[in-house]
This record gives C-alpha cells, structure tokens and sequence, in this order.
C-alpha cells in the first residue's frame, strides 16, 4: 500500500475543496460504494479515497507537464475510475497513445520497409 | 481465426456494414478525437474532433490514452462498454448495430505505432473487416492483419452505449464494471438508469442490485435504495456490505431497531482485521445515536 506523507496529505485534503468534486460523491455517510463491494472491501472507503485524490492530483499535474491545460486536466481526471488513475499514475509515457502514422512516419517507414521486405512482418501487404 | 467462426454472424450471409456511422478524416495526430466523434456520433451525441481535442489529446504524448477515451464518454453521462480481449464480442457489437472504437499496434511489439479505429463493417465471406481509420471513411483490411494489429494492441476496444439500453452480448462482469465507472465519477442518475435495464435482463443480478441501491441513495431514493438492498440482502444474506447499507438506509427510514440488529450482523461476520469494520462500527454508533423507538410495521424485510 502506498505511503501518503503528512505534505500529500495535505495537498490531497486541499484539493478535494478546490477541484475533484467528483470522487467526494462516495463520501455519504456510512454507505459502502459499488466499486469498494465488488473489490470485496479490501480497503477501507477513506483510505481508497484518500489514494485517488492524490492519484487524481499527480495525474492531472502529470498531464500539465504534457501540455495539456491545466482547467482540462482537472476536468479529464475527474472522469477517470480509481483503477484508471492508478494504472495512468506515474506511467503516462510507457502506456500506449494513439496518435497516427502521419507523425512518426519517416524514421519508422524505413524501418518497418525493412524488416517487411526481410519478411519479417507484412503489415504493407495489400488485402 | 474467421470472422464467420463467430457466432453472431450465424445466419448473417449478407455483410454487415454502419453506413450511418459519420466519419472525420483525422488531422495530424488525432486519431483519438476522429475515433471518439465517430463512435459518439453513432451513438446519437454528436461531436466534432476539433472540440475533443482538449479533452482527450495529450500534446506532450502526441496521442490519446486508452483510459481518457473512455472518460470522456462517462463525461457525456453515457456508458463505455469494453469489449476487450473478445472478438465474438466484437462481432456482435457491429452486428447489433455498434460501431466499436479499437486500439490497434500497427507498428511491432518493441517498435509500436498505436492507432485509434473504429470498426464498421464486416464481410464473413471475404474474411474482411472495415474500418473508418484515418484518412479513409472505409479502410478495408483483412480479418488476418486486422486481428495481428488488435492482438498486438492486447485487443481493446468499447462500444458507446446509452445509459438504459445494453450492449450486444452482454456480460455481466464487463457490465458492471461500465457501471461502477458512471459511478465513481458522480453519474448516479445514468449509473441508475443502467443498471435498471441490466435487471431487466438479469433479475437477481447481485452486483447490479447492490449498485442500483448505490446509485438510488447517492439520488435521495431512500425508499428505491432499500428496495434494492432488501433484495440483495435476501440474496447474500451474510454480505457485510449489502447489511450495512441496507442498515444506513433503514435508519434513516426510522427503522432504528432493524438497522442496529443488522449493522451487528454485518460486524459479526467480518474478521477483526477487516478495514471495513471502521465504516460498519461508524454506521452502528449512527444508528444507536438515534433516538430510540419502536420500529414501525413496514421495517420488515419484505416477503419474496
């Protein structure tokens, strides 16, 4: 389990006020959330919490660092499960993005020629 | 494998295409956004790439991960059904009419180009698969090279689905997990309105039962969320968290005494160690801090 430090701590309590409105829904009073049920309740509701405010806060700090507006980057972890965020956390440039051919096509298209043309895949080949 | 292996397209001897399904020739690097648009087209909100970007995009990766994709579709209130791993699954989709949104690796395992799709069409005869991918409204490749992409891209893939209507051959397990996701990001009246039809289908779906409590309670549906958890509760009579919501619920119905005898039973069954037992314990003290009475004659369980 994660260790959470008195600072993130702090940092997750404060931004629970400022943006993540959405995770604080699960917060009713005594109720045991769907998700937390079907995990078999391994953990308890205000530690999970606790772990996807501050999941959510360095994704969306992550993904700032990656160009993405700040304002949207708060909105976009808000609509991400606690499953998501934790496997996003600290992992966004080994995960796969979908981009295109078009960018990348030159250094790359030499070398998928190649090995197409050694045999080794045949991913040019007309169906 | 064979497209035609599956069995969706028994009996399907004509090809199946979406021709409704719209198409935006993508731009750059946005294959993400072209593939979102076209699927939430398809299902009937429309959106323009352009708006998406923003929303789905990440500059700095030059592309749009998995996850966001499906956020975004959960930030419209509708329901993003994964089909991951399953091409009978998928098959279905198409042939229920979905277009399904798909991942594929165009490039190799250690070198790998990542590509956003959406898969329209099917031709069992020919073994094709027909793709809007790019810059074409109708890329047809063969099932073959179409499942060496998608394998190599662990075969994701989703379909939009409206909140009340369900996927093609739906299983429960991918279900429920949609449905979670509607609401752990605070889409309670979708989360509701999903699992409902999923009961329509599938009365005495425990998970399904469980959430509709949830997603009623979280919705001020005191009455329809104790409904729901009576009915799982006769269900998992021992599952100490159907008891214990069942027990918020009753004791704020003014059922005290039921709550209480059902919130102790909750923690009877769970081992000292269990973290869970903080929150049971909470819902107990709650419960006894209540002012005391007899409860009224509709606090029992109802009979089945």
């Amino acid at each position: 389990m994660r260790r959470l430090s008195f600072l993130r701590s702090v940092v997750a309590i404060v931004s629970l006020a400022v943006t993540s409105l959405g995770f604080v829904q699960a917060a009713h009073a005594g109720i045991i959330g769907t998700h937390q049920a079907v995990q078999g309740v391994e953990h308890a509701a205000t530690v999970e919490k606790l772990q996807t405010l501050i999941a959510s806060e360095e994704v969306s700090a992550q993904l700032v660092a990656l160009g993405v507006d700040p304002a949207w980057a708060a909105e976009r972890v808000a609509s991400l499960t606690p499953e998501e965020l934790a496997s996003l956390d600290g992992q966004l440039e080994q995960l796969p993005a979908g981009g295109s051919l078009l960018a990348v096509i030159g250094i790359v298209f030499v070398v998928l020629l190649i090995l197409e043309i050694t045999g080794v895949i045949d991913i040019f080949k007309k169906v | 494998m064979q497209i035609a292996d599956s069995p969706a397209l028994a009996g399907v001897v004509a090809p199946v295409e979406l021709d409704a399904t719209p198409f935006f020739p993508q731009e750059a690097l946005q294959c993400g956004p072209a593939a979102l648009a076209t699927v939430l087209g398809a299902a009937g909100v429309p959106a323009l790439p352009a708006d998406l970007v923003p929303e789905v995009f990440t500059p700095g990766l030059e592309g749009s991960l998995q996850p966001e994709l499906l956020g975004a579709v959960r930030r419209r209130g509708l329901l993003p059904y994964e089909v991951s791993g399953d091409l009978k699954s998928l098959v279905a989709q198409v042939v229920a009419g979905s277009p399904v949104l798909i991942l594929q690796n165009l490039g190799l395992e250690s070198f790998p180009i990542w590509h956003y799709a959406v898969v329209v069409g099917l031709d069992p005869a020919a073994n094709r698969i027909i793709l809007r991918s790019g810059g074409e409204a109708r890329l047809i490749m063969s099932a073959r090279k179409f499942l060496r992409t998608w394998e190599r891209a662990d075969r994701w893939g989703f379909v939009v689905v409206r909140p009340g209507e369900l996927p093609a051959a739906i299983e429960p397990a991918a279900y429920s997990r949609a449905v979670i996701g509607l609401e752990s990001v605070g889409r309670f009246a979708e989360a509701a309105r999903a699992w409902e039809a999923g009961l329509k289908i599938t009365p005495g779906q425990p998970v399904y039962l469980f959430g509709l409590g949830n997603a009623r309670y979280a919705l001020d549906d005191l009455a329809g969320a104790r409904a729901a958890w009576e009915h799982y509760v006769a269900l998992r009579p021992e599952d100490p968290s159907g008891l214990n919501n069942l027990a918020v619920a009753l004791g704020e119905l003014g059922c005290r005494e039921r709550g209480m005898s059902l919130a102790e039973r909750a923690l009877d069954n769970l081992p000292e160690a269990d973290p869970a037992r903080t929150e049971i314990s909470r819902s107990l003290q709650t419960l006894r801090a209540m002012p005391p009475g007899r409860d009224a004659g509709n606090c029992q369980a109802p009979r089945p």
